[in-house]
């Protein structure tokens, strides 16, 4: 145990590499969502209350992955998620209130629209670099919002448009919060493994490419604006889907639900899962801050308060975000194990 | 070096900045399977051209042709794709990945570009495996898994090298490959282009005399954005308005 030759062996990471980026593998992303899905079964059975606030938080973290991609992997800083998701919710409510076409047709329909509108915002605006390009969305966010206060009848002005259909899923309506919970849960399954799938494969690596260092991408054979405009458009499809359900799942929208304030709570969560946006430290920074008010509650009228000091605080000692408390946690894991093997040896 | 067009070819190449020519009407060609070397005193072009050929300044006039194709108003990315690959004068490498991946972020286009034959890795897999490979020839397999910020600055070099590599370029352009380095170091570059050069044809600018003459096949001289000399190593050397270009430089 304690020769010479064995000493040399532990010390020398032999063939086996860490491939902390590329090989991401997406095992904890299927297990966190696996645990998800049993949750209400173990301890939420019955819990409406909680089972509806977490629907919610599902929906959000599907659009905090999609922003993600451009924030966090193309490193855009981008303050127009919330009117996009606004976007898709208003194209279902439009569509859904005057026409009878089935759900997954409109959410289709959303996802195109939010994809078709981060094209013609990233065309003219992707050519900007850092806090402008932040800048841009900002007047990008007010543009929509504003379009939808001032749409008159079509997106019902300031009031918005309620009476939306319920969820429809192969002919069953969804309503009870359990089954709502089930319904953005799975979105969120389908958005966070196509995140992850896309974060190992070559289009991911040349969208993180260019958040790092863009002139070295152009000089690998990369088209920069083109990778950005990709992520612009992931985001805003992913982003007009998750509203599209929101639209579904809440019954009424109006635009105010999708402003500026809300675009920031999207960004700030995607910086506190972690300057880099992987796809599960996302997923997880937005269901606990979404959850945060909940556990607030006993503070009552300084709820908002704590609430923003915790997110300053996380900000101050945590600039990594989630992924790198993670990260720090695992490095000072294994130089601990190192540390206890080379005692025994000696 | 079988076929006679040449690997590069530049054609009265011009660029100017508000009025004063930094570049002025260069022509030369580098043929494939050399190494070449463009140099020339302190504001001599050098640079100017070098960054016209990869793409991060476009030429006012001339033409540049790489395989016969012409690339002069090309945006660098599509040079990059067609094989012409750069290296930075600055180390430019991801600090917050391992050298294992800043060396796969060069084989990055290759990996769906089969149509050409430049690419046995179609698969993630495999180009990741044959960086391994690559790591083992630079002698980086001992530090695959370090992160690219906590090796030594001579080390990434070799990093930067072999991510060039890993592109499959027909052509490699060094930028100052051995700036600012100590004598062991600049022969540490020297023996890593020594193996380069028998998978792609390399044209490099540099300052340093010594390094340029015990590296390159053959060298063109710019002064003033001129040409003034283009050849084999010890023409070069001896031409007078080399000489008298350096020597006016340093006196």
């Amino acid at each position: 145990m304690t020769s010479p030759a064995h000493a040399a062996e532990s010390l020398t990471p032999a063939s086996s590499v860490d491939y902390p980026y590329a090989h991401t593998s997406l095992l904890p992303l299927v297990g966190t969502l696996a645990v998800l899905a049993l949750l209400p079964a173990v301890f939420l059975a019955g819990d409406l209350y909680m089972l509806s606030v977490l629907a919610g938080a599902f929906l959000t973290a599907a659009a905090c992955v999609g922003l993600a991609i451009v924030t966090g992997w193309a490193k855009l800083l981008s303050f127009s998620q919330g009117a996009i998701y606004g976007v898709g919710a208003y194209a279902a409510g439009i569509i859904a209130t005057r026409h009878d076409v089935p759900m997954w047709l409109i959410m289709t329909v959303s996802i195109l629209a939010g994809a078709l509108t981060g094209l013609v915002l990233a065309l003219p605006t992707l050519r900007l670099q850092g806090a402008y390009f932040g800048i841009a969305t900002i007047g990008i966010q007010m543009l929509i919002i504003g379009l939808l206060v001032k749409g008159g009848d079509l997106t019902g002005g300031p009031t918005g448009i309620a009476g939306l259909p319920l969820p429809t899923v192969w002919g069953k309506e969804l309503f009870e919060p359990g089954e709502l919970y089930y319904l953005t849960l799975a979105w969120l399954a389908v958005v966070s493994l196509l995140a992850g799938w896309l974060w190992r494969s070559r289009i991911g690596w040349e969208i993180r490419l260019t958040g790092h260092n863009s002139g070295l991408a152009d000089a690998f054979g990369i088209p920069v604006v083109r990778r950005k405009v990709i992520a612009f458009m992931l985001a805003s499809g992913i982003g007009a889907g998750t509203g599209c359900l929101h639209a579904y799942v809440y019954g009424v929208i109006d635009p105010f639900g999708f402003g500026i304030q809300f675009s920031a709570v999207l960004l700030i969560i995607v910086l506190l899962g972690g300057k880099h946006g992987r796809v599960l430290a996302t997923m997880v920074a937005a269901i606990l801050i979404t959850l945060l008010p909940e556990y607030l509650r006993s503070f009552a009228d300084i709820r908002l308060l704590v609430y923003g000091l915790v997110v300053i605080c996380l900000v101050l000692f945590a600039p990594g975000g989630l992924s790198g408390l993670w990260d720090r946690a695992w490095s000072l894991f294994r130089g601990f194990a190192t540390n206890s093997k080379g005692a025994t040896l000696k | 070096m079988t076929d006679t067009t040449p690997l590069l070819a530049l054609q009265s190449l011009t660029k100017g900045y508000g009025g004063v020519l930094a570049v002025d009407s260069v022509s030369f060609d580098v043929r494939a399977g050399t190494v070449h070397g463009l140099i020339g005193p302190n504001g001599a072009g050098k640079t100017t051209t070098f960054n016209m050929i990869c793409g991060a300044t476009v030429a006012d006039s001339g033409s540049i042709r790489h395989n016969g194709e012409e690339l002069t108003r090309a945006p660098g990315w599509k040079r990059a794709s067609r094989g012409i690959t750069r290296t930075f004068q600055n180390i430019s490498l991801v600090p917050e990945y391992t050298v294992h991946e800043n060396v796969f972020l060069g084989s990055l286009p290759s990996l769906t570009k089969g149509k050409r034959g430049r690419a046995r890795t179609q698969r993630y897999d495999h180009a990741w495996a044959a960086v391994a490979a690559l790591l083992d020839d630079f002698d980086l397999s001992s530090v695959a898994s370090r992160l690219a910020a906590e090796v030594p600055a001579p080390v990434q070099k070799r990093v930067e090298l072999a991510r060039a590599l890993a592109a499959q370029p027909s052509l490699l352009l060094l930028d100052e490959p051995v700036a600012g380095m100590t004598e062991s170091e600049r022969s540490e570059v020297l023996m890593a282009i020594e193996k380069v050069r028998a998978t792609a044809t390399i044209l490099l600018v540099e300052h340093d005399m010594k390094f340029v003459m015990s590296a390159c096949d053959r060298l063109t001289v710019l002064d003033r954005g001129r040409l003034i000399a283009d050849g084999l190593p010890d023409d070069v050397r001896a031409d007078e308005e080399v000489i008298k270009a350096y020597l006016g430089a340093e006196a």
